[in-house]
């Protein structure tokens, strides 16, 4: 096939135009990309939490022992505050206890006393009430109780720890003498952005909102 | 002579940067896409390595076609990819467009980019060559039918005094 040079050119300006959309079409998706990495790390930057929790304890013994009949009432309250366009989700709440007995251990005692545990709240929670809206402020409350008779899964651990305490009332565990430490993890979710947990970029700002809380309860105080 | 001579230079120079920035701008979005798929636009999960090898080996085509020949597209090739991770590099780091976030040691950021678009970036240097060479042999092969060229007028007189013998 025999071509002169004006159709050479021809098929020149078509691949320069062909490349000219080509690379404003990616320039527009960088740029765009860029203002939706932009939004995503405002939200996750500019999001403000703090939680509290309240301890109450009914049916302890007159000498500060933990007894069958003892009941704990747990409360946590959280307060979100979303100054950002994006909407949030509560994705987890996650609670975690250990109990300091500093009158019969120290801390090279052993993991027999020195107890640690954890437990999981029940994610439903969150997936059904747990939004927090675009600049609003949301609170959250988690309130459960634990005694001898809990037998839920997601305590189950917690309830290890009650064990524990009754175990010890034998040899007379004050719960005075004892330091309940409680750590909290609310890890929130923009929803529609994957959360990126590993990888090479995890703990760059992409990562989403974790706000953690350390609160320790001494139940005689 | 000297005139036209660096004009010409001039216009080979200038061509090798616009199509550099023209690969670079291409990689340096899918250079992000392997970094941050999860806030990329449009957004994924999981990105597509065969998607963006398919992209880059038609923009290696285009690019080689409109090339002046191998040896400018392999330079246009290697400054394109220079220049895609360093536009990646820029998205990465471009919240810090606001005073507010502030980002800790942001070159250092460019590990994390080449880190996470590696195998990208050795499948852009197949890609871009392969296509390059094949789109700039097409250009070659098209001029080398252009009745109106003194190239195509001479391999056709010694072919018809070819034929003549």
């Amino acid at each position: 096939m025999r071509i002169d040079s004006r159709r050479i050119r021809l098929i020149r300006i078509l691949l320069w135009i062909a490349l000219a959309s080509v690379v404003f079409s990616f320039v527009g998706l960088s740029v765009m990309s860029a203002f939706n990495y932009y939004d995503v790390a405002y939200a996750k930057l500019s999001v403000r939490a703090n939680a509290d929790l309240v301890v109450e304890a009914s049916g302890i013994g007159m000498d500060g022992v933990v007894l069958n009949t003892t009941t704990f009432w747990f409360n946590v309250t959280v307060n979100v505050t979303n100054p950002s366009h994006r909407e949030m989700r509560l994705q987890y709440l996650k609670y975690q206890c250990w109990l300091e007995d500093y009158e019969s251990e120290d801390i090279y005692s052993g993991p027999d006393r020195y107890f640690r545990s954890m437990f999981v709240e029940d994610q439903g929670y969150a997936a059904e009430s747990g939004v927090v809206g675009a600049e609003s402020r949301r609170t959250f409350s988690v309130s459960w109780q634990l005694n001898s008779q809990t037998n839920r899964l997601d305590f189950d651990i917690t309830q290890r720890m009650l064990n524990y305490a009754l175990l010890n009332s034998t040899q007379h565990l004050r719960w005075d003498q004892v330091f309940w430490n409680h750590f909290f993890v609310f890890q929130l979710i923009i929803p529609g952005v994957p959360t990126e947990y590993f990888g090479p970029n995890s703990g760059y700002l992409i990562d989403l909102p974790v706000v953690r809380l350390y609160q320790g309860v001494n139940l005689d105080a | 002579m000297r005139l036209r001579l660096t004009k010409e230079k001039l216009r080979r120079v200038a061509k090798i940067i616009v199509l550099s920035l023209a690969i670079g701008a291409v990689l340096g979005y899918f250079t992000f896409y392997m970094t941050m798929p999860s806030v990329v636009v449009p957004q994924t999960v999981n990105p597509s390595m065969v998607l963006a090898g398919i992209v880059i080996f038609l923009l290696g085509l285009v690019a080689g076609a409109l090339s002046e020949d191998l040896e400018s597209m392999t330079i246009e090739m290697l400054l394109g990819i220079i220049i895609g991770v360093f536009i990646g590099w820029l998205v990465f780091v471009s919240p810090a467009a606001n005073p507010d976030i502030i980002i800790p040691d942001a070159g250092g950021y460019i590990y994390n980019i080449i880190h996470s678009s590696l195998p990208l970036l050795f499948l852009a240097i197949v890609a871009l060559f392969i296509g390059g060479f094949i789109g700039t042999m097409f250009m070659d092969s098209l001029y080398a039918k252009d009745t109106t060229s003194p190239f195509a007028k001479a391999v056709s007189e010694r072919e018809d005094e070819q034929h003549n013998q």
